[in-house]
């Protein structure tokens, strides 16, 4: 079954085709999740219940083409929340950025990150993807694309920087 | 002046298409496949419920899911306010039932609350209060039992239902409520709940009311066994706590509603003076059902994701 076909089945009320969406994708949403809130099988397991859960009522605004992505930034953001309902943070590197201005309040950043991130490489991409989107450490990141961590960590660094470059060209003081 | 930008929020608003990095799973596909999957199924074989919405417009409200397009049978009625229903069933045993609410029934002029069908204009500001309902009951040509409209609450504060009967459904209730009432819940059981392993409710029999817009509740209780109690909330701030017959039990500030509903003889108010009696019948086997054929309770969402 094509991802359009899942899609058109899931808007039809086809719980085959939710059951074949759950197994098509419960690794990639797990294991997302398990990275971001760690070990506890439990939280994990509610969670990526969660996901497809939300996926189904959802199921009438799924895009067949970013089906993926899709369930992987709702298990991001669910991570992620748990994190802070928890007051707990991933250990990301320098994950903080002070801007200084008068039209600060103003900064619509939502674009600022896709401009950051056309501009850099495409391994140096993966590597700030992995590490800030999906919480990698920076270990496991380097590891999982053999770099040295060395490397990683300024590669990590030049993303920190074409961000801060775009702030400045903003007008911005960084 | 500062602002701090925290990477991370940052990436909230980014959606990766390009990587889509998986790893080892951490959940096994069939745990996920059996929590989730009797949840979905379970909203195709809804059975009728009362839906009581706080929103300030009438809407019209599907009541269940259907998986095939081609309609076997069905029917609809229109209602004294311009309002009605529709019902469809299909070949694959799914069905669906829609209720328009119509037009207001309840005008309220210099604090008083009045009742207008047409030119009938009945003032019940003094009739309703939250313990009495004021039933108007009338019949349809195309409906084989009568439709009640049922008003309660206060003149500041009044809610209403409209019931219909929907041919080889059942019952089925739609109307609004005041916010003052919007938080509690009225369930009714003919049978006891059945509970997963956890004694957490997988499946309520009967009636429920919908709070405030929100799904069904049932779910979100937790029954005890041996204390033969049922709290019930919703995430986890639990509103009530009731000693429960074997058959029955009642959260509810909507007494007006189950009053009429008693009245009406659709449901069997229990004597709350009778003794708490639990006979062989009633005894709850120690092993949980089969979830196979019963409702799960879908959970609360979370907050969707950004863009």
């Amino acid at each position: 079954m094509t991802e359009e076909e899942l899609v058109k089945a899931l808007r039809k009320d086809n719980a085959a085709a939710f059951e074949e969406l759950i197994r098509r994708y419960i690794r990639y949403v797990s294991s997302i999740i398990g990275r971001i809130i760690g070990g506890d099988p439990q939280d994990c397991e509610e969670l990526t219940y969660d996901v497809f859960l939300a996926a189904w009522k959802d199921r009438d605004k799924l895009n067949a083409d970013k089906l993926k992505s899709w369930l992987g930034t709702v298990a991001r953001n669910k991570a992620f929340n748990l994190l802070k309902a928890r007051r707990e943070t991933l250990p990301l590197e320098d994950d903080i950025i002070i801007v200084e201005g008068s039209e600060t309040e103003r900064l619509d950043t939502s674009m600022l990150i896709e401009q950051a991130l056309s501009q850099l490489e495409p391994q140096q991409r993966e590597l700030f993807v992995r590490h800030y989107w999906y919480g990698q450490t920076i270990g496991e990141a380097a590891s999982d694309m053999e770099l040295n961590l060395s490397t990683a960590k300024t590669w990590l660094s030049r993303g920190r920087e074409k961000l801060k470059e775009i702030l400045t060209k903003e007008g911005y003081t960084v | 002046m500062k602002r701090e930008i925290d990477i991370t929020m940052l990436m909230d608003n980014y959606t990766d298409n390009e990587f889509n990095i998986g790893g080892e799973a951490g959940v096994e596909a069939e745990k996920v496949v059996s929590a989730v999957l009797p949840q979905v199924k379970q909203r195709k074989k809804a059975k009728p419920l009362f839906k009581v919405i706080a929103a300030a417009a009438a809407a019209v409200v599907a009541l269940a899911t259907v998986m095939a397009a081609t309609v076997i049978r069905g029917g609809r009625f229109t209602t004294i306010n311009g309002g009605g229903g529709t019902y469809e069933f299909y070949p694959n045993g799914g069905a669906s039932a829609s209720f328009d609410l119509g037009e207001d029934v309840l005008v309220k002029e210099d604090d008083r609350l009045y009742f207008v069908i047409g030119d009938e204009k009945t003032d019940v500001t003094d009739i309703i209060d939250p313990q009495t309902p004021y039933i108007y009951s009338y019949n349809v040509e195309s409906n084989s039992q009568p439709i009640h409209i049922i008003i309660g609450g206060t003149a500041e504060h009044y809610s209403f239902v409209h019931l219909a009967y929907f041919e080889g459904i059942g019952w089925w209730g739609m109307g609004k409520t005041d916010s003052e009432w919007a938080k509690e819940i009225m369930v009714q059981t003919d049978d006891d709940p059945v509970l997963d392993a956890d004694g957490n409710i997988l499946h309520e029999h009967g009636w429920s009311f919908h709070w405030d817009g929100y799904e069904d509740a049932n779910g979100n209780g937790e029954y005890d066994r041996e204390e033969k109690t049922y709290r019930y909330g919703y995430n986890n701030d639990f509103i009530a706590h009731v000693d429960i017959p074997p058959n029955w039990r009642e959260v509810s500030s909507m007494v007006w509603l189950i009053d009429a509903l008693d009245q009406l003889g659709l449901i069997e108010v229990p004597d709350p003076n009778a003794p708490i009696v639990t006979t062989a019948a009633t005894e709850k086997p120690e092993e949980t059902e089969s979830i196979g054929e019963g409702y799960a309770q879908t959970e609360p969402c979370l907050p969707e994701p950004i863009g």
